[in-house]
């Protein structure tokens, strides 16, 4: 399970690609925690939601992370990343609190 | 542009440079709008909820301690109250008693004088029936 210090590894290694100021901003807009943390299963099942994910882009995105900053930060960026959009969940009217 | 987003159009930009646009519209999508630090976890709700049940029972235990102190404090009260009622009432009808018993022994008193004068009237009545009587018989 990713740490809060691998989360931190990786955000440096994207600083070191995008600046300190965007990733500090990063680090702002990035949940504190794994996503699994954050969004229940029970959410996670429903249909809204699964058919919102985007395996293929996330896989895209994993690719184009791992190149850049390597495979082991990148899989961290995407633990701490929300299994579907953020913007999906809050129009679903899913609780990110929950 | 709200001063919020400006930080947030930077990173796109900066993202878009280094991963192109659209692993970039990926990553800011799965970003929040808003940053992190003020979304609840399910673990700060579970802190939350152990302090709320550890506050509910804190208040429960003092509104319990309130209540026994309020009823104790009631029942002595109450107590009080009726060993005073008690004593007022016990006092009464000893005085009730009392002014019942003067009266009682008054009136004996009355009765027993007034038997006396009627004992004697009667008596002074037939001695002047006896006295008539042999004033008649010497007459004839």
């Amino acid at each position: 399970m990713p740490t809060a210090d691998d989360r931190s590894a990786a955000i440096a290694a994207m600083a070191v690609h995008i600046g300190e100021e965007a990733a500090a901003t990063l680090d702002q807009l990035l949940p504190r925690r794994p996503w699994w943390d954050y969004v229940p299963a029970e959410v996670l099942m429903r249909y809204e939601v699964a058919i919102a994910s985007e395996p293929a882009a996330r896989h895209s995105l994993h690719c184009a992370l791992a190149e850049r900053i390597g495979h082991d930060h990148a899989g961290v960026l995407l633990a701490f990343l929300l299994p579907v959009p953020a913007r999906v969940l809050l129009a679903q009217g899913v609780d990110l609190s929950g | 542009m709200d001063t919020d987003e400006r930080p947030r159009q930077r990173l796109y930009n900066h993202l878009q440079e280094l991963l192109g646009e659209e692993d970039t519209g990926t990553l800011m999508a799965y970003l929040s709008s808003t940053g992190w630090a003020d979304v609840a976890t399910k673990r700060d709700l579970d802190q939350f909820g152990q302090v709320i049940r550890a506050d509910m029972g804190s208040l429960e235990a003092r509104l319990e301690a309130r209540i026994d102190t309020g009823l104790a404090s009631l029942e002595s009260r109450i107590d009080t109250g009726l060993a005073s009622l008690e004593s007022r009432i016990d006092t009464g009808l000893a005085s009730l008693e009392s002014r019942f018993e003067a009266s009682l022994a008054r009136a004996s008193l009355d009765t027993r004088s007034s038997l006396r004068t009627l004992f004697l009237g009667l008596v002074g009545l037939q001695m002047s029936g006896a006295a008539l009587a042999v004033a008649v018989a010497r007459a004839a």
